[in-house]
């Protein structure tokens, strides 16, 4: 009670660590109540980089509840260059509308970025997520600027995390399985301090029965 | 009724210079041999029309010769016709080189005539043409004066005379093949020859000269054949210079463009296939062909998905045309302002990117997916048209990623192996169906953990006995 009128003489712009500014194009809610209570969801207009320790511990599942959000909306949602076939009875059973799902394979990096790039700055995806594992530093510059502004989930998956790259993402998500859980750490955020072990419990079961 | 006639002196020419004039002394030549158009640089050294081709090269060595083109010539009209069709609805040709516009209709909409008259002569320079232009009440009139005279207006019949009466009758003879010799017998003028009595006019030359010249007055009705679109945008533009990169060719591509659009904003349609060849110096042509998901007539739009489409595939070197055909056009009606805002203009950009995603990647690398009522999980989804509405299937639990191809997985003692041996955590869902289509499979489906913790999803095909990798819940 002290400590408030402390906290009201200093200046609008100083920023306290414990606070963490609430990114300025909101958020979808991500469907783990874990992430919703402690990052909002994920954010919207903002790079997001995705590494999963090993292909198969649930990385594209930890979106699949946003986009099935997001596949309300009339826009699309494209996926440039998946690494297999996305199974259309899984995304259905999940909620997604497949008639908003769009799949681009491109024959190099450089149309793959040309896709997702595309995809950000035609005001016509709700989603744009690429799995481009030799993604460039200059890529993911412009990238992030198509972004800028829109109210758009926008992310890329690397390989699995076998060399620490620091890319010049806003958002970095790595995900892991540890007994029978899929963990969460974002070791870099925008506007908020990084963050570990977020757990979402038992994704495997939460896709059998969050959606049914 | 006012008629404004546009003609192209320089038409046989000016088909062949779109953008800027080239340098190098260019001369149009019909099958004689006879010079019947040439260029400012060509006119520079001296050559005239009507000169032989031998005598050209006796003033200068550096000629280029092209072959008249008739053909282009029409279309180039048509293609002038088509754009003037915002100002006026009664446009007709007339060969060879002039076009006729009824104005008086649309004065008022465009305030003045002078408005008017400049508003048109801007569309006719951006279409890369020079024109003479004349006002006259009369169409025969019109013709007449914009052949002889530029930019005369002549607002009423009594205007008219003074305008016609010094034009040399020449212009009557040239339209008739009976062999008239108004001039030779000292008849020189229209004015001249109005001065004539009728009968003595027609006792030695026949109805034609009256007649033309009755027309002319406004003495005698002169219907005009309307110019009515044809029904598919049908067009071909030559190069300057023979072109090889696809940033070359782009500036004619973008006015070829700009002409089909011009003739879709007439028609209240829109594009969704058509086709675009590019003609080497050899006549060798290379169709592209194009299909949109939304008929579009974006000029921009267009051009972009073609430059993309170009950039993606080999072209041939040294082009000189560009030839551009509408297949396929849906009537698309005039946007009228939603309430809602930018609901509209949505539709048409989700439309737009698969457009664009598709020129440059090929059509087949872009697309949906459905779900498909089969058990056989390789069966149960397929490829579709991008925003096919799906159908509603009860489903099991199934992984995010489908192997397009199982993968085999080596086993030791019925435990199946992949990084390591594989611990089963759910299953098994027997799969026993398709005996119908020779396609029947007998599997035993698993959900399994491997040693660094992946989700996978493995089947034992029970006639092997073999394991298979089939998905990843990734």
């Amino acid at each position: 009670m002290e400590s408030a009128p402390l906290q009201s003489t200093l200046p609008a712009h100083i920023w306290r660590g414990k606070e963490h500014k609430l990114n300025p194009l909101g958020y979808v809610p991500s469907g783990f109540t874990n992430i919703d209570e402690r990052i909002h969801g994920w954010p919207l207009g903002t790079l997001m980089e995705i590494v999963p320790h090993q292909i198969g511990v649930g990385e594209f599942s930890i979106l699949i509840p946003a986009l099935a959000r997001l596949s309300q909306d009339s826009r699309w949602i494209l996926l440039v260059c998946p690494p297999h076939i996305p199974y259309a009875p899984f995304l259905s059973r999940m909620g997604v509308d497949t008639s908003k799902v769009i799949i681009t394979h491109a024959q190099n990096i450089n149309d793959a970025g040309w896709c997702m790039e595309q995809g950000l700055r035609s005001n016509s995806c709700s989603a744009v997520i690429g799995w481009i594992p030799q993604i460039t530093e200059k890529m993911i510059r412009r990238l992030q600027l198509a972004l800028e502004a829109k109210k758009v989930l926008g992310a890329f998956f690397t390989k699995p995390m076998t060399i620490y790259k620091n890319n010049p993402t806003p958002w970095r998500i790595i995900v892991r399985q540890a007994d029978n859980e899929t963990l969460i750490d974002i070791p870099k955020r925008r506007g908020g301090s990084p963050i570990s072990g977020i757990s979402i419990s038992n994704l495997l079961h939460q896709t059998c029965c969050g959606f049914a | 009724m006012l008629w404004l006639c546009l003609s192209f002196p320089n038409l046989p020419i000016d088909i062949f210079s779109i953008g800027e004039e080239t340098k190098e002394p260019v001369v149009i030549i019909e099958s004689t041999n006879t010079i019947i158009a040439s260029n400012n640089t060509s006119q520079h050294f001296g050559i005239k029309n009507g000169m032989t081709l031998s005598a050209a090269y006796v003033l200068s060595n550096f000629i280029q010769i092209k072959h008249r083109n008739k053909n282009q010539e029409i279309k180039k009209l048509e293609e002038v016709a088509i754009s003037l069709f915002k100002y006026s609805s009664q446009i007709s040709i007339r060969l060879p080189s002039s076009v006729l516009v009824e104005i008086g209709a649309s004065i008022k909409l465009f305030r003045s005539t002078q408005h008017l008259t400049n508003q048109i002569a801007k569309t006719i320079t951006d279409l890369g043409l020079h024109a003479h232009t004349a006002l006259s009440p009369t169409p025969l009139g019109a013709i007449w004066l914009s052949l002889y005279r530029t930019d005369t207006t002549a607002f009423t019949i009594n205007d008219l005379s003074q305008y016609i009466d010094p034009l040399p009758t020449s212009i009557i003879e040239s339209g008739n093949t009976s062999g008239m010799q108004l001039h030779d017998v000292g008849i020189k003028t229209i004015g001249q020859l109005a001065r004539i009595p009728r009968s003595a006019v027609t006792q030695r030359w026949g109805t034609y000269a009256l007649d033309q010249l009755d027309r002319a007055f406004g003495k005698k009705p002169d219907p005009q054949r309307p110019f009515s679109l044809p029904e598919h945008f049908n067009s071909e533009i030559s190069l300057n210079l023979p072109a090889s990169s696809v940033e070359e060719i782009l500036f004619g591509i973008h006015r070829i463009i700009q002409s089909m659009t011009a003739y879709l904003q007439v028609k209240q349609r829109g594009v969704t296939q058509f086709e675009l060849s590019l003609i080497n110096e050899k006549k060798l042509q290379h169709d592209f062909k194009f299909k949109l998901s939304v008929p579009s007539r974006n000029p921009k739009n267009l051009t972009h998905l073609v430059q993309e489409r170009l950039n993606r595939e080999s072209i041939p070197s040294r082009i000189e045309s560009v030839h551009l055909r509408s297949v396929q056009e849906i009537a698309i009606t005039p946007s009228s302002h939603s309430l809602l805002p930018h609901e509209e203009q949505n539709e048409l950009s989700r439309g737009h990117l698969i457009d664009q995603l598709q020129a440059r990647l090929g059509e087949k690398s872009v697309y949906g997916i459905t779900v498909c009522a089969d058990h056989r999980p390789e069966k149960s989804w397929g490829e579709t048209i991008p925003g096919n509405h799906q159908q509603h299937i009860k489903l099991n639990h199934r992984p995010s990623w489908l192997l397009r191809i199982p993968k085999a997985l080596t086993s030791a003692s019925d435990i199946p192996h992949l990084r390591g041996p594989l611990t089963i955590i759910d299953g098994p869902e027997r799969i026993e169906t398709g005996w119908w289509d020779d396609q029947d499979i007998k599997r035993d489906y698993f959900i399994a953990l491997t040693q660094d913790h992946s989700q996978v999803w493995i089947y034992k095909d029970t006639t092997s006995n073999h394991w298979f990798l089939h998905g990843i819940f990734a």
